[in-house]
């Protein structure tokens, strides 16, 4: 209102001043831009303020007689009549026009806000992090708190095409905050689904780790056991036998197949422990020779003779003494095993910041499909005999070698046969 | 000292008829109690006890008896092992042992209990003969010449043959205090060493590795 009476006072005050020079039409006009100029300015009302005001102010100032209401000549009233009516057309289609541009503004200020919702929310795997990322973002977007609660509270329902997933906590209401609750739910939505999905592959692993485990167990144990039983029972129960040289034989049995199950619980110890992630190897600076030798001694006696050869300019390597002894074990082992009694190769040489070791055998080698496949849990290759373990061998040289931060693979030796090679980095990442 | 029933049993029937006069504790308490009234000459000892541990055992025991102490342990517990050691053990067996492993160590064992009256100054083992007074090694006759370092690395493993020497003990003994975890240097003494005195330093025949705990001396080389 004020604005309105200030219009039409200015338009009076130029009016006044130009007063000697203009007819009536440059009256009309004067008044006419100040009420649609408060209507761009100020809005509808203050326009239709201006317009009567200066309307009354035209008639009392410049219309003759001057200084009276009296309106002289009477086609007067079509100008005021006129004027009046253009004037709030004109501030009518003014103010509409400002109503939209408004809405343009809001509407693009709501999209941009949407879309950076929707953007942060994307960056979000989790169904957690999702909920803080949309109550944060939520929170900073509209200035008022916003909170998203387990479903049926009070508030904006998230819901999600298979039914409600919470509840947008938030003083008000609105499209704006509909479009924003959608666009939560739809977000939650995917995040829950993807973490479903990931728990039921996660399961779905544990589960056929288990089977195999069960399956290795009951047939890999059993079977020395029931040696060692029978054996045993015989010995308990049928006298005669105690003279004879059967005794030997049986006693013998026993003997090795505890051994055998020995060895079985003990990988399967290992690979617990390997698997478990809480295994810190216990790295210590030393020549590879020091572990070579404690193996081949160990070893030689039982399996048989090994040509090894190490370079004397081998550098030292920083490697646990334990796991690695039980690597090259392992290897040897599995050379011999596979070997169809050939030589047994263990080598080693020197890389730029490694060490590589190679152990090889003579064997009929490992075709090229298996050679990642026989280093996964529980792998056992389809000729392998009962007398073979239960898969876990090269799984838990795997282990090892990743452990010290190198890998291990399979080439083919030359002249046929297995080589398996192994590095051990000299530097060892933290 | 050993809580497994059927263990106990297959120890004391071993023991027994190699005529070992044996004495059977089932806890730690009982052990200990057992060593005062008893005094034993040599003492088994399984480290996972019931009522406590093995190792405040030995370190109750060696209080008072400086009597050969070996340890039964788990497999895969080398921390546990090197700690036995440092704290007074004399050696040690890895669960499932064989009765030959446990007879052979026992003897040692008792050995020590021997010299420990009477120490030599000349050690043997094969062709290896070791003067700790001369400061003298020779192989199959030959002498060999060591530097001052390696000869101390060397008369710290034959003055406890037969039994492990731990990485720490042995650091302590040759270079000193104050060279904890340092291993490093011990692990290239000992190449050096069993390049000298070794025939096929890949197949050492003196000298052991005991990985993750120490070396050993061989009794019979």
């Amino acid at each position: 209102v004020l604005a309105g009476v200030g219009a039409a006072a200015v338009c009076t005050g130029i009016g006044w001043r130009c007063r000697g020079w203009g007819d009536l039409s440059f009256f009309v006009m004067l008044f006419l831009v100040g009420a649609v100029g408060t209507a761009l300015w100020r809005g509808r009302l203050a326009s239709a303020v201006a317009s009567i005001l200066g309307m009354l102010c035209f008639d009392y100032f410049f219309e003759s007689p001057a200084f009276s209401m009296v309106v002289e000549n009477w086609p007067n009233f079509i100008v005021f009549t006129g004027f009046l009516a253009i004037s709030q057309l004109v501030a009518s289609l003014v103010h509409q026009l400002r109503l939209k541009a408004r809405d343009a503004v809001e509407r693009e200020r709501e999209t941009a806000a949407l879309h950076s919702l929707a953007e942060a929310l994307s960056a979000q795997a989790s169904s957690e992090g999702l909920r803080r990322e949309a109550e944060r973002h939520l929170s900073a977007l509209l200035k008022v708190p916003v909170r998203i609660l387990p479903a049926g509270e009070f508030g904006i329902a998230l819901t999600g095409s298979r039914g409600p997933l919470g509840t947008l906590a938030v003083e008000g209401g609105g499209p704006f905050l509909e479009a924003c609750g959608r666009q939560v739910a739809l977000a939650l939505e995917r995040a829950l689904l993807a973490e479903e999905a990931e728990r039921a592959h996660t399961k779905a692993e544990l589960e056929h780790t288990r089977s195999t485990l069960l399956g290795a167990v009951s047939h890999d144990f059993r079977t020395p056991l029931s040696t060692i039983k029978g054996a045993a029972a015989t010995l308990v129960q049928e006298e005669a036998i105690r003279t004879t040289p059967d005794l030997l034989d049986l006693a013998t049995m026993i003997v090795d197949e505890s051994t055998r199950l020995d060895h079985l619980v003990g990988n399967l110890l290992d690979m617990m422990r390997l698997d478990g992630g809480t295994l810190r190897p216990a790295l210590e600076l030393q020549p590879l020779e020091e572990v070579v030798g404690t193996v081949l001694t160990r070893l030689e006696p039982r399996v048989g003779p090994i040509a090894a050869s190490l370079p004397d300019d081998l550098p030292l390597v920083p490697l646990d003494g334990v796991l690695v002894e039980q690597l090259l074990t392992n290897l040897l082992e599995n050379a011999f095993r596979h070997g169809e009694g050939g030589r047994v190769g263990l080598t080693a040489r020197a890389l730029e910041g490694a060490v590589e070791v190679e152990v090889s055998d003579q064997g009929p080698g490992i075709p090229d499909g298996l050679r990642e496949r026989v280093f996964e849990k529980f792998y056992r290759s389809p000729g392998a005999s009962a007398d073979g373990g239960v898969g876990l061998g090269l799984a838990i040289c795997r282990a090892i070698v990743r452990l010290h931060g190198g890998r291990i693979w399979i080439e083919e030796a030359p002249g046929g046969g297995a080589s398996f090679r192994f590095t051990l980095p000299l530097e060892v990442a933290p | 000292v050993e809580d497994d029933p059927g263990l106990q049993k297959f120890l004391v029937s071993c023991l027994r008829k190699q005529d070992y006069a044996v004495v059977v504790a089932g806890s730690g308490t009982e052990a200990l109690a057992l060593a005062r009234s008893h005094n034993p000459d040599l003492v088994l000892l399984d480290l996972g006890l019931p009522d406590m541990d093995g190792l405040q055992v030995l370190h109750a025991f060696r209080e008072w008896s400086e009597a050969p102490v070996v340890i039964l342990s788990a497999r895969n517990l080398d921390d546990q092992k090197a700690q036995a050691l440092d704290a007074g053990a004399d050696d040690y067996l890895t669960k499932p042992f064989g009765l030959l492993e446990l007879t052979a160590r026992l003897r040692v064992a008792v050995r020590h209990l021997l010299r420990r009256e009477a120490p030599g100054a000349v050690v043997t083992a094969g062709d290896l003969r070791v003067d700790l007074e001369a400061r003298t090694v020779s192989v199959n006759g030959e002498a060999v010449h060591l530097t001052p370092l390696e000869f101390r690395l060397l008369a710290a493993l034959a003055r406890r043959r037969g039994k492990v020497v731990t990485h720490q003990q042995l650091l302590t003994e040759v270079w000193g205090t104050g060279q904890a975890g340092q291993t490093q240097y011990l692990h290239l003494f000992m190449r050096q060493l069993r390049h000298k005195i070794e025939e096929d330093p890949k197949r050492p025949k003196y000298f052991r590795t005991e990985s993750g705990v120490g070396y050993r001396m061989d009794v019979d080389g």
